[in-house]
């Protein structure tokens, strides 16, 4: 599904004292297969335009239009593009609340309309993806630990088969083992589904090895969208959006090298310049 | 859908009204509301009225900001007219089957209304102009003066300031959680009232979660700040009367003289013209 926004304002209270305004002239398109990271300073308008993406919200002026169709601002319509976009929220371990976990996470595809049967199919195919063995199906999602809970909560997005996947911070609170496993997770699933991914997060380390375009929002706009290496290579703008690069990107202009922003690169391009052709 | 929980929020301006010490509006809307008990005829409304004019017109609170407040009350206030229309005794002006109407029905149905409107705005002037903290704050200070009989002053306000604190962070979570389930395909809005009732269950059970841990996490974080009641506590801001308060103190007894006379001397006059 190709996600296409154009002008859009969005403006909390308006026409009160506490009239804010979240979203300035967004315009983007969203090609199917991407993984984008969406990065910004806190109140920076992430967390309103992941609400817009997937209908929560209504734009106050401009248009969101999915397969080039304009939604109307219909109840059925918004639940519709809702079930085709699936949105896990920051810390979703809190919308957990059926008795046991593979009811929670068959709770989204029986809203689509599927028998109990085959909510329950999904919901058990889901729960495999995120990585979670079986004896914990018919836990309560309560008595689970903090990075199982995530995962729970993940599985109940992504067992509604969405077309477009957006994460609102999936890692934060989480040690670096659980936040590893969930990117992993992530990717994962986007290679195997060739599916959208939208990932909302600060972690420009996390961006760079994880995502292939960039947009960086700043006091509601967009500030800079391109390719990874693009984006990275404005260190300056970057730190104007109270963002920076890459640990890696640092080591390697501290060396001297340009050019790397994961890792991966970052030793490779290490080992040419100290350690050449002898191995 | 929960959006709209709003319960007398601050309207955060400068005014007189704003800058008055709680204590003041407190005793202000007691003897407002004991007011509007004790007049008993139009020229009382009049007075009354136009007070809370001249005090809405200095608190800066736009008017229509204001009768937003009265909405929710309508349904209340149009029963209660109802009610009051057609249970007059009393001359007869109309009748149809057991619904009669009469003078002082009609005009006892009037007075309800404006009575009901008046302490909504009059209440509402308050939490308009008063932080939920500096009201608290208030009184604590008032209440503490029944200390001897081991009134528990400082509790109740620490309670009460804490579960106000708490309304704007629990519709904030309703709000988010109401949010994550429409992005699972949740439906609140349609099939009947059990559907419906069901379907609250997935914002209800996280709520109660979320509200659990936020408390026990609050009492941790007032442990930790060695809190152990209000014994020897003090204040940053001491509440300290001003000149204005004093002068507020004044107009307040001014106008609680003045509509107890309006009704002695109403009462007077209309005897008088009976007679």
């Amino acid at each position: 599904m190709i996600i296409t926004l154009e002008d859009v304002n969005y403006i909390y209270n308006p026409g009160t004292v506490n009239a804010r305004q979240a979203l300035r002239d967004v315009t983007l398109t969203i090609r199917e297969g991407e993984f984008i990271a969406l990065a910004g300073s806190t109140g920076s308008g992430k967390s309103t335009l992941v609400q817009i993406l997937n209908g929560l919200k209504v734009p106050t002026s401009g248009t969101v239009s999915y397969d080039g169709c304009v939604i109307a601002n219909d109840r059925k319509e918004l639940q519709k593009i809702r079930c085709r976009i699936g949105v896990v929220f920051q810390y979703p371990e809190y919308q957990l609340f059926d008795e046991t976990v593979l009811k929670d996470v068959s709770y989204g595809p029986k809203n689509k309309g599927l028998s109990e049967q085959e909510a329950l199919e999904k919901a058990k195919i889901a729960l495999q993806q995120v990585g979670l063995p079986e004896e914990t199906y018919e836990k309560s999602p309560f008595d689970l630990s903090g990075g199982e809970k995530r995962r729970a909560a993940i599985a109940g997005i992504l067992a509604m088969e969405p077309e477009v996947l957006i994460l609102d911070e999936p890692t934060a609170g989480l040690d670096p083992l659980g936040k590893e496993e969930i990117l992993d997770l992530v990717r994962r699933y986007q290679e195997k589904n060739h599916s959208t991914v939208i990932m909302v997060t600060h972690n420009m380390d996390e961006a760079a090895e994880y995502a292939s375009r960039i947009i960086v929002m700043e006091n509601g706009a967009v500030l800079m969208d391109g390719e990874s290496h693009e984006v990275f290579s404005h260190p300056e703008k970057l730190r104007e959006a109270g963002l920076d690069i890459p640990q890696a990107e640092h080591l390697c202009l501290s060396l001297g090298l340009e050019g790397s922003i994961t890792i991966e690169e970052a030793v490779h391009v290490i080992c040419e310049r100290y350690a050449p052709v002898s191995q | 859908m929960f959006r709209n929980i709003t319960l007398g929020q601050y309207y955060p301006v400068d005014s007189v009204i704003h800058r008055l010490d709680p204590r003041v509006k407190l005793l202000g809307v007691v003897v407002y509301i004991a007011a509007l008990f004790i007049i008993n005829n139009i020229w009382g409304f009049v007075l009354l009225g136009g007070v809370l004019a001249v005090l809405i017109g200095l608190s800066h609170v736009p008017l229509g900001y204001m009768l937003k407040g009265l909405r929710p009350a309508l349904i209340l206030i149009i029963l209660a007219v109802i009610f009051n229309l057609f249970s007059g005794t009393g001359t007869i002006i109309w009748k149809w089957w057991i619904l009669t109407l009469t003078y002082s029905s009609i005009l006892r149905a009037a007075f309800f209304a404006l009575r009901l409107i008046c302490v909504i705005l009059g209440t509402g002037l308050l939490t308009y102009t008063t932080t939920p903290t500096t009201l608290t704050n208030g009184l604590e200070k008032v209440f503490s003066h029944l200390r001897f009989i081991r009134f528990p002053a400082h509790e109740i306000a620490m309670m009460m300031s804490i579960a106000l604190r708490f309304i704007p962070i629990l519709a904030e979570e309703v709000n988010k959680i109401t949010n994550a389930q429409l992005a699972r395909g949740a439906d609140f809005e349609t099939g009947g009232f059990i559907k419906k009732a069901k379907g609250m269950i997935p914002i209800l059970i996280p709520l109660f979660v979320s509200a659990f841990r936020r408390a026990a996490d609050l009492a941790t974080a007032m442990e930790a700040r060695c809190y152990h009641g209000g014994q020897g506590r003090t204040r940053l801001h001491p509440l300290t009367y001003q000149k204005r308060d004093k002068i507020a103190y004044l107009l307040i007894l001014l106008f609680l003289l003045a509509v107890i006379a309006l009704r002695l001397v109403m009462e007077r006059y209309l005897q008088a013209g009976r007679i």
